[in-house]
């Protein structure tokens, strides 16, 4: 069925938007609204609130840096004057005395003069500083007047048992070597040796181990 | 849009609703995107601020290790020789050989090159020299014993052979190498860092600093000379002489007469002894008068022994000297004669004499005093006046310490003396604080408003200010 309008413009009903399109446009806007509502939600209070965080974490490093360098600094000199003072002390506490040890060692070979126990002399001496775990070492040509290894035998139980003497060794020779025979000597018989002492390195010294 | 439909219309409404939404929710993400990583941000900046409030808490002890350890490296450097004296070392070298008696035929630099990045650089020497054991050994300790840190680290001998003239002392031949090391303080080219308040906290780590300073002791030795032993580098045995005339006794013979003197010695020492110990006037009588007798005895046979020379051998006349005549020389001196004579009343009067010489600042009459009874100061141990002897030669020793600081260029021009904390004195323009070391061996000890204590070289001397 046709149906015709015959009233004039001015009266007739004004044409609406169909309810289907408004509810449409509206869902449209609240979807859009809320969704951008959200956004600014999440920028403006989460994201911006976590920035000034950093931000402010920040600052408070900045001012702590000064104090981290500053101690950075000293704990690099620490280290340097550590390792400067430790060398320092290596050298000093790694010295050998020779002429304490030299002269104890002479005390013992010329035992007052008693030649009954024992009379050694020497030929050549060659000591030599000990380097990090090794020590300083002591060798000798020596001889021992007499025949019988007894004799020499008393000579290294005296070099041994003086403590004062031996308590920084590690090793001496032990007793043996050959009769040698000097016809222009008085007696003339005698044992040929050859002597090495063997030092503790210096971080085991008596002297080092008070320190301790 | 007239012309849209409205099925058109709907469907172009939800679609822009739908695209502005996912514009929206992608912006959503991508806001997530950057909180998560600002949260990361913060996280590592939390944790730098952790450690960065670990080292702020740490400063006050890095601080003060660095104040001990640098003030420590400062006194541990200084037995190190500078730089400028090196050139000297050859000076020293020679004068050290002059002095002992050796004689020194080269002396050649085994050095590498100086670095600057080194703290310390090293500067070795390889010696070569003739001498006889003692020379060798006065040489060795004047390196060993010497102000400045010198470290022998090798040497060798080779023993000497005797030449025609038997008296005279073999000489050997040895080779020594002597190293000693250089401080370089700008090595690395770094800065020491600035403390600040430096002064006042080295004050207050005085104690510390005092304490660590321990940790570093340079031994030395006084080597006392050949004390009458043989060198044993030399074969002691007695040469065969084949011309019967020159050839003294043998050995075993030698041996029998020294064993002889010595049991007649010991059976002296018994009864003069026994005589001391019995409260029978005629038993020590009789015991003495043997002693007497066999005292004579024995001293004729020593000295027939001694002319004729019939302990030739050089072990064996040791022990004849030192446990035979010695020890007859010493049967014929009373108590008194082998003390020295000097009463106790005398040593305390010296003693005194001494006391009040330092007191007033009468070094010099001090000394002369000493000097008197020198030679009567050796007593034998047990004897009471042997402490008081040894308390005589400590005030002797402690007026050549204060001639020699009298001689010390020291100006005091001004102190200020705090009730608490530590007093200052100005001395040759500086500023000193109690406990500074001055010099090397000279530390400022207490402040007074018209007076400094000085500890030097272990002695406790007052100087007025000007």
């Amino acid at each position: 069925m046709i149906v015709i309008n015959l009233l004039p413009q001015e009266f007739r009903r004004r044409e609406r938007t169909s309810f289907k399109v408004f509810g449409s446009l509206l869902l449209a806007i609240i979807m859009a609204c809320s969704s951008i509502v959200y956004l600014g939600h999440i920028y403006l209070n989460e994201f911006k609130a976590v920035e000034a965080m950093r931000i402010q974490r920040e600052e408070r490093l900045k001012n702590l840096t000064r104090f981290a360098k500053y101690d950075d600094a000293l704990v690099a000199e620490k280290k340097e004057y550590q390792a400067r003072s430790k060398t320092i002390q290596t050298i000093a506490n790694s010295r050998v005395l020779w002429t304490r040890l030299l002269d104890d060692f002479i005390d013992i070979t010329f035992n007052e003069g008693n030649t009954e126990r024992h009379n050694v002399w020497f030929k050549n001496l060659d000591a030599r500083d000990g380097r990090g775990k090794v020590g300083p070492t002591m060798s000798l040509q020596a001889y021992c007047e007499s025949d019988e290894f007894t004799k020499q035998a008393n000579y290294l139980d005296d070099i041994e048992n003086n403590e004062e003497f031996f308590r920084d060794f590690l090793s001496i020779t032990s007793p043996g070597g050959r009769v040698v025979h000097d016809e222009s000597k008085d007696p003339s018989a005698a044992i040929a040796f050859k002597l090495d002492l063997r030092m503790k390195p210096a971080s085991k010294w008596a002297r080092n181990q008070r320190k301790r | 849009m007239a012309q849209l439909s409205e099925k058109q219309l709907i469907l172009v409404f939800l679609l822009s609703g739908a695209l502005v939404s996912g514009l929206s929710f992608g912006g959503v993400y991508y806001t997530k995107g950057m909180i998560q990583e600002e949260q990361e941000k913060i996280q590592s900046v939390d944790r730098q601020i952790k450690q960065a409030e670990a080292k702020k808490a740490r400063i006050p002890g890095d601080e003060e290790d660095v104040i001990v350890l640098r003030e420590n490296l400062t006194e541990y450097v200084k037995i190190l020789p500078e730089a400028a004296e090196l050139t000297d070392f050859a000076r020293t070298v020679t004068s050290f050989a002059q002095s002992s008696g050796v004689a020194l035929s080269s002396m050649t630099p085994v050095n590498k090159a100086r670095s600057r990045r080194s703290a310390f650089s090293n500067f070795t020497y390889r010696l070569n020299f003739k001498g006889t054991l003692w020379q060798f050994m006065k040489f060795m300790n004047l390196f060993e014993s010497y102000k400045r840190f010198v470290k022998v680290t090798d040497f060798k001998l080779e023993a000497g052979k005797a030449g025609k003239d038997q008296t005279q002392e073999i000489v050997h031949k040895f080779t020594m190498t002597v190293q000693t090391y250089v401080y370089n303080k700008t090595a690395g080219g770094k800065k020491a860092v600035q403390i600040p308040g430096y002064e006042k906290k080295k004050a207050r780590l005085r104690e510390k600093i005092l304490r660590e300073r321990a940790n570093i002791n340079i031994e030395k030795y006084a080597f006392k000379g050949a004390r009458s032993r043989r060198d044993i580098f030399v074969d002691p045995r007695s040469e065969k002489i084949l011309d019967e005339r020159l050839k003294g006794l043998p050995r075993k013979e030698q041996e029998k007469i020294l064993a002889g003197l010595l049991s007649q010695v010991r059976e002296i020492q018994q009864l003069r002894k026994e005589a001391t110990d019995t409260k029978v006037i005629l038993i020590r009588y009789e015991l003495r008068r043997k002693a007497r007798k066999l005292l004579e005895a024995t001293k004729k046979k020593a000295e027939e022994v001694r002319e004729k020379e019939l302990i030739s051998n050089q072990s064996l006349n040791y022990r004849f000297q030192r446990e035979v005549l010695d020890v007859l020389d010493s049967f014929d001196k009373t108590p008194q004669q082998r003390d020295t004579g000097i009463s106790m009343e005398t040593l305390t009067s010296v003693e005194r004499f001494m006391i009040d010489a330092l007191f007033d600042g009468r070094l010099e009459d001090a000394v002369d005093r000493f000097a008197d009874v020198q030679q009567g100061l050796a007593f034998r141990k047990g004897d009471p006046r042997r402490e008081k002897a040894e308390r005589i030669r400590d005030l002797y020793r402690k007026a050549k310490i204060g001639m020699e600081f009298s001689r010390l260029p020291l100006q005091i021009t001004g102190t200020i003396v705090l009730d608490r904390g530590l007093s200052t004195a100005i001395i040759n323009g500086k500023t000193y604080q109690e406990g500074d070391a001055v010099d090397e061996e000279l530390f400022l000890g207490q402040v007074g408003e018209e007076w400094c204590e000085f500890l030097y070289k272990g002695v406790t001397l007052r100087k007025k200010t000007r």
